[in-house]
């Protein structure tokens, strides 16, 4: 759908983010208005907003992944495993590409195997994901309790760097990566498709279009997703731990949620993820500046998480009321 | 059976006048039927007169906008299904509403299990009770021992799962039974053995009603047939002083001339030969048993039988859909087996479903998104949708077929059923097929799109496409078909070409 | 109709053959490791964890789902112990544990079925709520210095049982019971098992999906005054996850994901098995690796069973399919 109630919803998001900046400005003094702060706000959750593009296709198709938080956890370790194996013997900028290079494979590898699980047997993806993500939980583990980066590592270099001192690298990866899948979603067969697989498998299907294929292809990119997202975390900080999963899974799947994309399949869309990213990030390091401790920021995303729920609850009542006078009106007798 | 001397005048259930409308289509328009009390009443019409929605009203899953109902010559409000179950009256479901994972047991009696208090307040299930009434029912049915009370429904067969239907009706002490369409999946011996309990059930002194369209049925076991056709009562004959040539015509009741502009088409050669599809139907759908036809260009080729016969099988086989066992396709000459439905397409066949909003139609989304799912491929610049050919394909289909709405994203759930129906052939249509089959193009469609969308197959036909017709409406077969094929249990019964139609010869091979 | 011999319709279910399972691997760990040393702390453990499955499985018998049953149980600690710290008598502070859960699955319950938002998200929203509650607290939800006397009610024994042990089978009693003797138990089943069904049966859904949560919510209450007893301090944050015990108990325990189908006995089975792994994985000096990928196997195993036919069962399965009739 190009037009109608989609837009609304996403232009309210951008005039939330304007109050929100408007009133922690206020609150911190004008602290938020520095320009460092107000754009940089965002390099917290942009890893987490990554993943959520591609969550988005994801439960477009009327699917979840909940190993998301493992996926990520494990490409991670990968990352720096090899990194710490071989930046010795290769030197720090061969071992790094190798490094990479490795981490995003393991997030098609761990993406694969939901996809193919999802794609020849009908079991459900709440219960696939949810075996994978003890497993994915489980080859973290094996790899160790946590990894360090040696010194001198490039990634965190550009990770922690800021274009022209103000924009983040987090937020130009966040960017592109949302460009990416808006284009998917909204310029190929492959978004149009998935958006009617949520809506009407069967009837996907019986256009000649193979489900199966996409649903694949969501995982497969659900899985590539962690990988990059575990990259700009390690960009950021020197370590991964299990600890860093925990939870992971609900944040992601919130940020989809809040940006308006129904669980039910087919309604949404990457825009309002990418909004609902920033719009925690605003939040997260609004509070922090007020001075409250972080967790208070989950307990407003919690509340503001369910009356949206219950607000999108309330507009497709709306809708289907309409869209029933106009039912009526349009009966051909 | 027949008419055992039973007294018509004692009517047991009663409805009056009765009306309901749903948004876009009027179901019943003063409706009314006369139930006399130990009565077999046969009730028949084509698919869409009204019948279903009648037996809703009477058992409470719908309420009538007016009319009243009487039982025993009493008015009854009847607001919901237990109202109808606390009357005595019951309804066999088509599909039937049991729990899957439970046992027969337990479905016989779901929300209404005899139970003991314990200490005055606790209430506690009597599963000895359960089973002694249940042991009394099926003593009743005639067929005690016959079904585990144990088993999940989920492994029982259809024929025993209607079994459970029943005896689960009789648990609610039903004085009033409906059978909705209940030989609709049955084999020849399963109908027998319903038969039979139905015999049962009569010398019991039960009052039934019983939906079908299948006239060799209705002949044999029921007493009176009423006719119903397009949501209104038709008439009602003891079935001793009427006979089928009379009931199909009043189920008909139609000037065929007009409905059915058919156009004059010159017809090719033949170029699709079927020959021995076979298919065993035991995972999944009926089967097909050594199908042969063919069908040349331009005709428009109907597939007439009853449900179950295998005709919707038959075109999914065709195009890739679903899988046949053996047999040979050759279309154009060349030998095709399509593995999936995009290799159909390419080969030049599309299958418009009969099941418009589970299989054809996704409903949530535009016109235009809908229109250009099949072959959006071909819609692409530089891997990109390229949105204005899009719309510029999209205005033009909608223009041909006057798809009536107010722009291309207008959603399609808004849309009549008429309109719903000419996106769905459009969207067909856009692929650019050489053999459009069509499954039951106009079901759910009112009278005044029905007329469009044949006028829309004639003229299609006139262009040189090929169509393939399945349908269950027989004037619709009659009026628009060159030569029409019959199937009847995965057989094939006969072939008749346009100068030999006749309703009666149709009928008499289908059933 | 007889009915069939009890054990034998048993042991020729899912559940019969998970308990099979079960027993065996039970019987392999006592010889091999010193399983019997520790057995006290196992059937402890098996106590919280039999209860919070059957709370699970309620909610999953509607076809729904509670994600924040592993936090609430902090929630509930917090409020509970706090008042045993005020010396408030204990059975009090049970009581009030017990509702706080019903709280907070009222409050689920109530906007997944008035609202009709999938419960999966309503829960999701509940656990940040939770977790965010916890930093409100006073001392983050910490609470500590009980009292010993209130500790070593958590550790009571009869015998060389947990006294607690005797309550988690008094309760799953209590369920198998309910479930299949009651009226309201089999409507859990219809509402489950399928929406249109249901109204055709007359059952008010509605009314039965919250009357459900309710309960669940009370045993989570008890679950988590079980988690908590025997432990000297209340520590809200190391509940989150569990519910990642609960949900795979339900499902090994044959609860169908969908809904409608599921019996308690399957939840001690597959609490007994849970329990089993937490134990061996400790025993055994198994890394916490080799416990998760257990888990994931495990879940992997049931899941797959639901879907595929486990040959040894399908004699006592599939009686006809298709077109074959009884007459």
């Amino acid at each position: 759908m190009r037009k109608g109630f989609k837009v609304s919803y996403e232009i309210i998001m951008v005039l939330i983010l304007a109050v929100m900046i408007a009133v922690f400005g206020i609150l911190t003094n004008g602290l938020f208005f520095r320009p460092a702060t107000m754009i940089g706000c965002t390099a917290d959750v942009a890893y987490l907003g990554v993943q959520a593009m591609a969550m988005t296709l994801i439960i477009l198709t009327s699917g979840i992944d909940l190993s998301v938080s493992y996926q990520m956890v494990c490409s991670a370790m990968v990352c720096a495993w090899c990194f710490n194996a071989f930046s010795v013997s290769m030197g720090a900028g061969p071992a790094i590409a190798l490094a990479v290079t490795a981490c995003i494979l393991s997030g098609f590898v761990f993406g694969g195997v939901n996809g193919i699980i999802a794609k020849h047997t009908p079991i459900n993806p709440w219960l696939i994901t949810m075996s994978t993500m003890y497993i994915f939980q489980a080859i973290s583990w094996f790899f160790g309790t946590s990894f360090a980066f040696s010194a001198g590592n490039p990634v965190v270099d550009i990770g922690n760097a800021k274009l022209g001192g103000i924009v983040p690298t987090q937020l130009l990866v966040l960017l592109l990566v949302f460009a990416v899948f808006w284009v998917l979603e909204k310029r190929t067969t492959f978004g149009r498709y998935v958006h009617a697989i949520g809506y009407n498998e069967n009837a996907v299907n019986y256009s000649g279009v193979d489900a199966g294929k996409m649903k694949f292809w969501v995982y497969t990119l659900g899985g590539l997703m962690s990988a990059v997202a575990a990259l700009m975390y390690l960009g950021r900080s020197w370590q991964i731990n299990q600890e860093t999963g925990v939870n992971m899974n609900i944040e992601v799947i919130a940020l989809v949620v809040l940006g308006g994309t129904s669980t039910a399949g087919g309604v949404g869309g990457v825009t309002g993820s990418l909004l609902a990213c920033l719009i925690i990030g605003v939040l997260k390091k609004g509070l922090a500046l007020m001075g409250l401790p972080g967790t208070v920021y989950n307990f407003i995303v919690g509340i503001v998480l369910i009356c949206s729920l219950i607000f999108f609850a309330y507009l497709e009542k709306r809708k289907k009321m309409v869209s029933r006078k106009m039912a009526i009106a349009n009966m051909d007798q | 059976m027949g008419n055992e001397k039973i007294d018509f005048s004692d009517v047991i259930l009663k409805l009056e006048d009765i009306n309901k409308s749903f948004p876009g289509v009027k179901a019943l328009q003063h409706m009314q039927i006369e139930l006399a009390r130990g009565e077999m009443h046969a009730v028949c019409g084509e698919n869409g007169a009204g019948k279903s929605t009648m037996m809703k009203v009477i058992t409470g899953v719908h309420k009538a906008d007016s009319g009243s109902i009487y039982l025993n010559g009493e008015k009854v409000d009847i607001r919901e299904p237990n109202d109808a179950y606390g009357k005595g009256i019951a309804i066999i479901f088509q599909e039937t509403s049991l729990f899957k994972d439970l046992t027969v047991l337990e479905n016989m009696f779901m929300g209404h299990e005899p139970v003991t208090t314990v200490a005055g307040f606790i209430p506690n299930i009597n599963y000895g009770a359960m089973r002694k009434k249940a042991d009394e029912i099926f003593d009743f049915l005639g067929i005690a021992g016959q079904i585990d009370y144990d088993a999940k429904i989920d492994n029982l067969g259809v024929a025993s799962k209607q079994m459970v239907e029943i005896a689960k009706a009789l648990t609610y002490d039903a004085k009033v039974l409906i059978f909705d369409e209940p030989t609709a999946a049955l084999t020849n011996k399963e109908v027998r053995a319903l038969f039979r309990t139905i015999a049962r059930l009569k010398e019991q002194g039960m009052s039934m009603l019983y939906i079908s369209h299948r006239m060799e049925e209705i002949f044999e076991i029921a007493d009176r047939v009423t006719v119903i056709r397009d949501g209104s009562y038709v008439n009602t004959a003891p079935i001793g002083d009427v006979t089928e040539q009379q009931l199909i015509s009043w189920m008909v009741g139609r000037e065929m001339n007009d409905m059915y502009p058919k156009a004059e088409v010159t017809i090719g050669e033949t170029i699709l030969q079927v020959s021995n599809l076979c298919r065993s139907g035991e995972k999944d759908g009926f089967p097909l048993d050594h199908v042969s036809f063919d069908v040349r260009r331009g005709e428009i080729f109907g597939i007439a039988g009853l449900a179950g016969a295998g005709r919707t099988e038959m075109a999914e086989c065709l195009c890739g859909l679903r899988k046949y066992d053996s047999g040979d396709v050759t279309f154009e000459g060349r030998q095709l087996h399509a593995k999936n439905y995009r290799e159909a397409i390419n080969d030049g066949f599309i299958y418009v479903s009969e099941d418009r909003k589970k299989y054809g139609l996704v409903v949530a989304m535009s016109i235009e998104n809908n229109l250009t799912m099949s072959i959006l491929y071909r819609l692409l610049k530089n891997h990109f949708i390229d949105f204005e050919a899009e719309d510029k394909l999209v205005d033009k289909y909608m223009q041909d077929l006057r798809v009536k709405a107010p722009n291309r994203e207008f959603v399609v759930e808004n849309l009549s059923g008429g309109n719903q129906q000419k996106v769905l052939v459009a969207k067909a249509l856009c692929a650019e097929p050489k053999i459009l089959i069509l499954d039951e193009p106009t079901r759910g469609v009112d009278v005044g799109a029905k007329s469009e969308i044949h006028r829309i197959v004639s003229s299609l036909a006139k262009t040189g496409l090929t169509i393939i017709m399945i349908s269950s409406d027989m004037p619709e077969l009659l009026g628009m078909c060159d030569r029409l094929m019959v199937l009847k249990g995965g057989k094939k019964t006969g072939v008749l070409d346009r100068s030999e139609f006749s309703q009666e010869k149709v009928l008499k091979l289908a059933l | 109709m007889k009915k069939k011999n009890p054990i034998s319709a048993f042991l020729s279910s899912r559940e019969g053959a998970l308990a099979v399972f079960v027993v065996i691997c039970f019987v392999v760990l006592c010889l091999t490791t010193n399983l019997v040393g520790s057995m006290f702390v196992y059937l402890r453990d098996l106590s919280y964890l039999l209860v919070g499955g059957l709370a699970l499985m309620m909610v999953i018998l509607l076809g729904e789902i509670d994600i924040s049953s592993g936090t609430v149980l902090g929630l509930i600690g917090f409020c509970s112990f706090t008042l045993v710290q005020r010396n408030v008598p204990l059975i009090i502070c049970i009581l009030v544990g017990i509702l706080v859960g019903m709280l907070n699955s009222l409050v689920v319950g109530f906007i997944t079925v008035r609202f009709r938002v999938p419960s999966m998200i309503v829960s999701l929203a509940m656990v940040k709520l939770h977790i965010g509650l916890f930093s409100l607290l006073p001392n983050a939800g910490y609470v500590s210095n009980i009292d010993p006397a209130i500790t070593a009610v958590g550790t009571m024994r009869i015998g060389p049982f947990p006294a607690m042990l005797f309550i988690s089978f008094i309760l799953l009693a209590f369920f198998c019971w309910l479930m299949k003797y009651t009226p309201y138990g089999r409507k859990v089943y219809a509402v489950g098992g399928s929406a249109e069904s249901a109204v055709l049966a007359g059952i008010n859904s509605d009314k039965i999906k919250i009357k459900t949560y309710l309960v669940s919510g009370a045993l989570l209450g008890v679950t988590a005054v079980m988690y908590w007893l025997p432990k000297t301090q209340v520590q809200p944050s190391s509940c989150m996850g569990m519910e990642m015990y609960f949900l795979p108990i339900a499902v090994v325990g044959g609860v169908s994901i969908m809904g409608g189908s599921g019996r308690p006995i399957g939840i001690l089975v597959a609490s007994f098995l849970i329990a089993l792994l937490q134990r061996a994985s400790y025993l055994l000096d198994l890394g916490t690796q080799w416990m998760y990928l257990s888990y994931g196997v495990i879940v992997l195993v049931a899941v797959y069973s639901m879907f595929a036919e486990i040959p040894f069962l399908k004699k006592h399965g599939k009686t006809e399919k298709g077109g074959g009739g009884n007459a």
